[in-house]
């Protein structure tokens, strides 16, 4: 049995308007891991992701955050968004303040923090997504990118031990993406754990060590990254491809170029590894 | 809009503190609408000189902003020059000369109020005032509505220029009628937009757990005692001046 930091057990989801969006689904999020949640558009990705915050409250099922029920008590819902922070895919949801500096601390100050503490913790969290010259800016200025950052700031302003993050790299350039993918990685390396939703296949099959598969509100399957997009008809069935990585390295063990799993060939700088590798055998 | 923001945020008083400079406009305000027209004249000059000599917000950019108002003051006090009376002969309209007085008083004194008001909104970004107002106490639900009325104007705005941008694409506005139509349509997204944000927005607040005031960092600076004193040396002098051409000007 692993140490979950949250765990969803057969949870449904029923819109107002009569929509299903979670059909009894079951994820489970490892302390410390990366988890990619992947699935096609109106699978329950942002749905799931709010209950998971607290947002929507699953009409049956389970849900357990550090293996205890949650309970939608205002005292413990608080207790329950410190500890699992939530970054929107639409930074205009989230990012309610008219400058960079007011809204950072929004959190913080919400949390019950003094306001020294807050503005430290603003100035920390911005040191450290190195943003440090949007601190007085005001949010409408900034490009759709920039307030992503801020948003992303002001989830970990609030020093969260679970981050999840609804396509954190979507319509974001790909230096801003890039900048988003090293933040995460920081933050990680620092203890967090992870949860992100995406379509981008080649991104999560690097980035990810688990990934789960939705499919019509359900989990279709959950495990290991390798083990996940090894079935390729399962990822066609679910509206997904293949990582372009895995494919390549596929082609190359069908010609004998690359003699280990294809499946251990994870990133970039590997897959020049082993063809350095394979020219000088 | 988007002119005054970009000012409030860029002029060289930017960063004072907006109890300061509240404290020059509304005094200010206050004397323009009980001096004299000439004490209003003296006031008008004053702010003019310290939004562009002291704030050194660009003279374009302050008449501009000046002329807004200035439009519906015209409005308003050439009306008080029209008589209208119904006679045996039918109506007739004319111009009231006796009132060229009162009308000229109500010009002055209302520029002379609204280049106050030009002066804070030039040199003060908006959200400065949400801490000063908390700390006024002024009811949180009145400076809630502020805070995410200032964030949603701007979402509101680039929303309406990307539909109006959209129509345009689509030879929206190319007759009369498809004006209108084009019209109606912005109008009706925008509510289901707005509608959505609102939504949207409701649930990121939440996210970050939102209670039951919305929470604003305290300003970083204290209103300079000096800066304080000269305000009100500025009131006194502008209000001994205004009088004094007033004398002269009537004796």
């Amino acid at each position: 049995m692993g140490d979950y930091i949250i765990e969803a057990k057969g949870i449904c989801y029923r819109y107002p308007c009569g929509k299903d969006a979670l059909m009894g689904l079951d994820l489970r999020v490892e302390r410390g891991s990366k988890l990619a949640v992947l699935g096609a558009n109106g699978s329950g990705k942002t749905t799931l992701f709010l209950c998971l915050n607290g947002i929507l409250r699953p009409q049956s099922g389970a849900l357990c955050v550090q293996g205890r029920p949650v309970s939608y008590a205002r005292r413990d819902l608080l207790e329950w968004r410190r500890r699992v922070g939530m970054v929107f895919q639409e930074p205009d949801d989230q990012v309610v303040a008219g400058t960079v500096m007011q809204d950072i601390a929004f959190g913080p100050l919400n949390l019950g923090l003094s306001h020294e503490e807050a503005r430290m913790r603003a100035t920390d969290v911005l040191h450290s997504l190195q943003i440090e010259h949007f601190r007085d800016r005001p949010t409408h200025e900034l490009s759709h990118g920039e307030r992503k950052l801020v948003a992303i700031a002001g989830v970990l302003a609030m020093r969260p031990e679970l981050v999840i993050l609804d396509e954190p790299t979507a319509g974001v350039d790909p230096a801003g993406a890039e900048q988003v993918l090293e933040v995460l990685e920081t933050i990680h390396r620092q203890g967090t754990t992870l949860v992100i939703s995406t379509h981008d296949m080649d991104m999560a099959y690097e980035w990810a060590d688990g990934a789960a598969i939705l499919v019509g509100g359900q989990t279709w399957c959950q495990g290991p990254v390798t083990d996940v997009f090894a079935d390729r008809a399962a990822l066609r069935g679910a509206r997904l491809q293949s990582p372009w990585l895995l494919e390549v390295a596929r082609g190359l063990q069908a010609k004998g170029i690359v003699t280990d799993g294809a499946q251990t060939i994870r990133s970039r700088g590997r897959l020049l590894e082993m063809l350095a590798g394979a020219r000088e055998a | 809009m988007h002119l005054i923001d970009c000012y409030a945020y860029t002029n060289r008083w930017q960063t004072r503190h907006p109890a300061e400079k509240a404290a020059f406009a509304g005094g200010l305000l206050a004397l323009s609408l009980i001096l004299p027209l000439a004490g209003s004249l003296v006031v008008l000059a004053v702010v003019s000189a310290v939004t562009l000599g002291g704030a050194r917000v660009p003279p374009r950019v302050y008449l501009r902003t000046l002329a807004i108002p200035l439009v519906f003051i015209a409005v308003g006090s050439l009306s008080l020059l029209l008589s209208v009376s119904f006679g045996a002969q039918g109506v007739h309209v004319g111009l009231a000369t006796d009132q060229m007085a009162r009308a000229t008083r109500l010009l002055g004194r209302a520029v002379a109020a609204a280049s106050c008001l030009c002066f804070l909104g030039l040199t003060t970004p908006a959200l400065d005032w949400l801490p000063l107002l908390r700390r006024l106490r002024v009811p949180s639900v009145i400076v809630d509505i502020m805070f995410v009325v200032y964030r949603l104007l701007f979402v509101f705005i680039e929303r309406l220029a990307a539909m109006h941008t959209a129509h345009e694409a689509r030879l929206g506005y190319a007759s009369v009628r498809s004006t209108f139509r084009s019209s109606g349509l912005i109008g009706a997204n925008l509510l289901v937009f707005a509608l959505k944000r609102a939504r949207g927005m409701e649930m990121g607040m939440a996210a970050r757990g939102f209670g039951p005031e919305i929470p604003v960092l305290p300003l970083e600076c204290k209103p300079s005692r000096a800066v304080m004193a000269a305000v009100v040396l500025v009131w006194l002098v502008v209000a001994v001046i205004g009088l004094a051409v007033q004398r002269w000007f009537d004796g």
